[in-house]
């Protein structure tokens, strides 16, 4: 069972460490994912898989407050001057271990406390000297201990320097049991007291010694501080006591005492049965590692569908600005119309057809001559037909509008958006090159052929089958062609004849864009029933292609980084966290059982 | 000063006020009022009374030392953590103090112009302690930064002081003073390294100092920089250092709320340049577009311009030709005048109201609308184009309906200008020129003159007794007739050609009028002018602030 725990372990946090180095270069991201997770992977990393490498001694850790007298306390129980007292604070900025020598040599094997570097405490200064690699743990050897007990001495958890904190941190993970020394200053401060709380949460046992405590009064004003913090702690335990006028720093060899029945503090921590405390701890902080695991994969789904709600947002938004394209080449289908079915005229028609348009022209040339001006100012104002470039320039324009307004969606979204995924959208939005992008849309939509020429093809097929099928309706479509035929040329000439030129170019070119509106009108009303058929499926395929465009173009490149900072979430790192946190959870039942 | 330090915030509250369009201002302007209203109420406050916290973790003993400099027993001290919960202020009789949390107030101290305030301590279990010396933080001008050998790194203390770097002036009290080593050295080097920059440092023990006090015994040496500390507070903390310490507070503050805003408000400035290039251009393409419309529609129709030269001509010509040339013209223009009495007319549109308005000196100012289906769509790109640039910038982007139909009316605004003013002028000044004395009596010269002779002649063989053939009165007849056309053209000529001139130069002045005009997104300029405005406006008070 403890080897399947301990493969369940080593393998979580293999994952853990992939998922971390997965998010290494988004800080902000990473930040937002591990913040708060320091206590148990400190766990995790310190004490659940070395524990399970086979160790059977209890380390001691001297912890507390700055200044409080961590490092007299250390040298007291060693009766020897090891760690450096002092006066100023937060000195101690590297744990340190006494063990006897075979215990020394494991832990400068690397055996014990895995992650920090082991190296033999040569010059007590070292200790205190913050420039050397913080991941350092001395090593110092007293034969005098026993080969079931090691003593660390940590730097404090309280002061400015947050880096003695992390190193508490974990020192308070590797540690069994923790010699918590509190002053009558420091048993209440709130970051020592919760400090405390997480190691008694894990399991730890906890002895506290009341150091500068006052001897008068037989420690009465000591014995009740240090009842008020085991209170505020939530424990019961043997306490200890060092009067103020204890002049350490001379003689390491006055004992520490217990406050009830004057038991010494190392013999006390000689003669705890280790293989009870060790069970007890591991136990314990299995399941206070399974317990907060299950809130940090918890919070791992938050952080996912937190990520995963914008890239939705932004994608959804693409899809709908898609939806907005309306690829209609609007007047152009009515033309169409109008254009198939005057090339269905047959001799006759065509016939009458050329004759009338070149009366408008004999005609107009006439009125021409006469009114010029009018003539031209008609010609300023009537509506220019529809060029094959005017159609591509309305798609190019309706394509550029909506690319530029999602990306000015975007760039709004961007920068109201809250962190963690401002750091991830804001700078790819802001560096968007909105316009090359929406050329670059363009060229997608727009390109190999012509619109007009796809969408031409297409409707001749449409209107040929049409013409087959619909005999009734291709008889009134070609009547109505006739009289359009027929139309310009007879009141052009009409007019002509009455007004002697004068007034009929006007009238004739006007009549012709009429007739030519009317008879496209009429069209579509005729082949309404085909129109919608025949646009539709054509028009989703203008959409999609828009779409995929936009997303190729704008999404894809505001989106890239939140694309491969959501990868480590969707892909097997998780899955295998939560298999692999299943799987601790299973054995952690059975060993406390 | 305190003139200049108003002027200072009452810029900055108009700053926090901005409801313009530039969208990280007004995010700014949230925080900027709480600041603003934070220096306001440390402006009112009477300008004598130097506000003391004795700040620090439980347990160092600022309640002693609040005891000690009293000389009584004010705040209650124990051994028991934490001990004091609620904040001791202790005044001078008269002071009227508000600190927005619970407090104990002693009247009856003799240092005239200070208040001290024993705080709560920072670092226990107690979180509502914690939050009480934020309050009184909020409202103290020194802070004195009480701690001994165990609490002086404390974190919990250090980081209820780091927001307020540079706005209180510190300065470190050691307590608890004893044979064992000062920390002083390393304290003030640990500060110095975090960017505090204490001002005094004392080394007391309190205890022994209030011990003495009760008994009524003189000071000793035991006291350490006890007797210091109380000379600092009686007579060096004076009404101009009171002054200097809170002076140098405000602008400390003052200092950091403008950094930040400046900051805050840099940040879109690269975007800034790009808007303001964006708008130039757009603004140049939609008046090379407008120019385009109007000069195609109104300024390349000759015929608008010869009708109203000719109309203008005809009102004022003189002589036999100019009176036959305006015959002509009558006659000449009657099919464009027929348009107008037909149903059909298009007496409302752009082209007549543009002829009313270069031919009438009372014509009606009414709006004249170049709208056009390319000039929306051209409008409606650059609009769309802007929207990203403003955004980019941080500006909200007003989906502004009236927009087209400013610039359209703005464009048509400028071309009824032209044509009601320089050019009608031009028309006008012509018209003068054609139907001028001069010109009138040198046309007319030739035909009459030639009349004249020919009477002349008819007269003179008439009194000989000779009877001219009719063939010599068809002969001058015709000789007439063609020098009266030739005549007619030439003037024809002379007006079209003037028209041509007219309708050039009007086009050079509309170019003119539209060239560096702000044609459209006015709004939009305006904003951003307004957000320039601002930023320069920072900037300068950046710079008082460093002269001060």
């Amino acid at each position: 069972m403890q080897n399947e725990l301990g493969q369940a372990l080593a393998s979580f946090e293999l994952a853990l460490q992939q998922m971390r180095s997965a998010l290494e270069t988004r800080p902000v991201l990473s930040e937002r994912v591990f913040s708060g997770t320091e206590e148990w992977t400190a766990l995790l990393t310190y004490k659940l898989v070395p524990h399970l490498a086979g160790e059977g001694c209890l380390i001691g850790a001297v912890t507390g407050g700055t200044n409080t007298g961590k490092s007299t306390v250390f040298n007291l129980l060693t009766h020897q001057k090891i760690s450096p007292m002092v006066n100023t604070a937060a000195a101690t900025c590297h744990p340190v271990i006494a063990a006897n020598a075979k215990r020394a040599a494991e832990c400068l094997g690397g055996k014990l406390i895995p992650e920090f570097t082991p190296v033999p405490l040569e010059n007590e200064a070292d200790v205190i000297n913050s420039d050397i690699d913080f991941k350092t743990l001395f090593v110092a050897v007293d034969d005098t201990l026993p080969d079931h007990l090691i003593i660390m001495d940590t730097p404090d958890v309280d002061s400015i320097d947050k880096r003695n904190w992390e190193v508490a941190d974990n020192i308070r993970a590797a540690g069994d049991v923790l010699i918590a020394v509190i002053t009558g200053e420091k048993y209440k401060d709130d970051r020592v007291v919760q400090y405390f709380r997480h190691a008694v949460d894990s399991g730890r046992q906890l002895v506290p010694v009341m150091n500068k405590a006052n001897p008068a009064d037989n420690f009465q004003v000591g014995r009740n501080q240090v009842e008020d913090f085991l209170n505020d702690v939530g424990i019961e335990a043997m306490s200890y006591v060092i009067p103020h006028d204890f002049s350490t720093g001379e003689d390491l060899n006055q004992s520490i005492v217990s406050f009830q029945d004057g038991k010494e503090l190392r013999a006390h921590l000689e003669s705890l049965d280790v293989p009870a405390i060790k069970h007890q701890v591991f136990a314990q902080t299995v399941k206070r590692f399974a317990e907060t695991t299950s809130s940090f994969l918890n919070h791992l789904d938050e952080v996912h569908t937190e990520l995963r709600d914008v890239a939705d947002q932004f994608e959804s938004l693409n899809a709908s600005a898609s939806l907005e394209y309306d690829p209609a080449p609007g007047k152009e289908v009515g033309g169409l119309f109008h254009a198939f079915v005057q090339s269905k005229r047959g001799a006759i028609r065509r016939g009458i057809g050329a004759t009338s348009a070149a009366i408008v022209r004999g005609v107009s040339a006439i009125g021409r001559g006469i009114v010029s001006g009018v003539k031209k100012r008609t010609q300023m104002e009537a509506q220019s037909e529809e060029t094959e470039a005017s159609v591509l320039e309305f798609h190019r324009a309706a394509i550029t509008r909506i690319a530029q307004h999602l990306s000015r969606t975007y760039i709004e979204i961007s920068r109201n958006a809250p962190e963690p995924v401002a750091s991830l959208i804001r700078k790819s939005v802001e560096s968007l090159d909105v316009d090359a992008a929406v050329d670059a849309v363009i060229e997608d939509c727009l390109s190999a052929e012509s619109i007009s020429e796809e969408f031409r093809e297409h409707a001749d097929v449409m209107l040929n089958a049409w013409w087959e099928d619909h005999k009734g309706k291709r008889l009134t479509l070609e009547a109505l062609d006739t009289i359009l035929a027929i139309m310009p040329a007879a009141i052009a000439g009409t007019t002509g004849l009455l007004t002697s030129g004068f007034g009929a170019g006007e009238l004739a070119l006007a009549s012709t864009a009429a007739g030519a509106t009317f008879g496209a009108k009429v069209m579509e009303y005729q082949f309404g029933d085909a129109l919608f058929d025949f646009l539709s499926p054509w028009k989703k395929d203008q959409q999609v292609l828009l779409k995929a465009a936009l997303d190729t173009h704008i999404t894809e490149p505001c989106l890239h980084e939140l694309y491969e900072a959501l990868e480590p979430f969707e892909g097997e790192i998780v899955e295998s966290l939560r298999s692999h946190h299943r799987q601790c959870v299973v054995s952690q039942g059975s060993i406390e059982s | 000063m305190t003139y200049r330090m108003n002027t200072l915030l009452d810029k900055l509250d108009e700053l926090s006020h901005y409801s313009g369009s530039w969208l990280t201002l007004r995010q700014e302007g949230k925080r900027l009022n709480h600041r603003v209203a934070e220096l306001r109420e440390r402006e009112d406050r009477l300008d004598d009374v130097l506000i003391i916290a004795l700040v620090g973790g439980s347990g160092v003993g600022k309640s002693t030392l609040l005891n000690a400099l009293a000389g009584d027993e004010l705040a209650k001290t124990s051994e028991y953590r934490p001990c004091t919960s609620i904040p001791t202020v202790y005044h001078p009789p008269g002071a009227r103090l508000d600190f927005s949390t619970d407090t104990h107030n002693v009247s009856g101290s003799a240092l005239e112009h200070l208040v001290v305030i024993d705080t709560p301590d920072s670092d226990t279990i107690e979180k509502a302690h914690r939050e009480s010396v934020s309050k009184i933080l909020q409202h103290c001008d020194l802070i004195m930064m009480c701690a001994d050998a165990e609490k002086y790194l404390d974190e919990a203390t250090w980081s209820l002081l780091r927001p307020l770097q540079q706005e209180r002036s510190i300065v470190c009290v050691e307590t608890k003073a004893s044979v064992a080593p000062t920390v002083k050295e390393h304290w003030l080097a640990r500060l110095t390294e975090e960017g505090f920059s204490p001002g005094q440092y004392f080394r007391v023990n309190s205890l022994r100092t209030f011990d003495r006090k009760l008994s009524g015994a003189q000071s000793d040496a035991e006291e350490y920089d006890f007797p210091q500390l109380e000379t600092y507070l009686q007579s060096e903390l004076d009404r101009d250092q009171i002054r200097r310490i809170k002076r140098s507070n405000a602008s400390g503050l003052l200092a950091k709320t403008i950094g930040s805003l400046q900051t805050a408000v840099n940040e879109d400035a690269v975007h800034f340049e790009q808007l303001r290039e964006g708008l130039q251009r757009i603004d140049a393409e939609l008046a090379q577009a407008g120019l385009a419309v109007a000069e195609q529609r109104l300024f390349s129709e000759s015929h608008l311009w010869n009708y109203a030269l000719g109309k203008e001509t005809s009102v004022r010509t003189k002589g036999v030709v100019g009176t036959l040339y305006k015959v002509l013209e009558v006659v000449r223009t009657l099919p464009a005048r027929m348009m107008q009495w037909s149903p059909w007319s298009m007496s409302s549109g752009i082209g007549q109201r543009a002829a009313t308005l270069l031919s009438k000196d009372d014509a009606p100012a009414t709006a004249l609308t170049l709208d056009s289906a390319e000039l929306k769509q051209l409008f409606l790109q650059k609009e769309s184009e802007l929207g990203v640039l403003l955004a980019k910038a941080g500006f909200e982007v007003q989906g502004n309906t009236q927009s087209y139909d400013s610039y359209i009316n703005t464009l048509g605004d400028y071309v009824g200008e032209i044509l009601r003013g320089s050019a009608r002028e031009r028309i006008v000044r012509r018209a003068q020129l054609i139907s001028s004395w001069p010109l009138a009596v040198l046309l007319d010269i030739p035909p009459i003159a030639f009349f004249g002779i020919t009477a002349y002649g008819v007269v003179k063989e008439y009194f000989a007794g000779v009877f001219l053939e009719w063939s010599f009165f068809i002969h001058s007849g015709s000789v007439l007739a063609i020098i009266l056309v030739a005549e007619l053209v030439l003037l024809s000529l002379l007006a079209r050609s003037m028209a041509w001139s007219a309708r050039r130069s009007s086009i050079g002045d509309l170019k003119k009028a539209i060239r560096g005009h702000r044609m459209a997104f006015v709004y939009e300029r305006n904003a951003l002018d307004e957000a320039n405005a601002v930023r320069d406006e920072i900037d300068a008070l950046q710079q008082v602030l460093k002269d001060y």
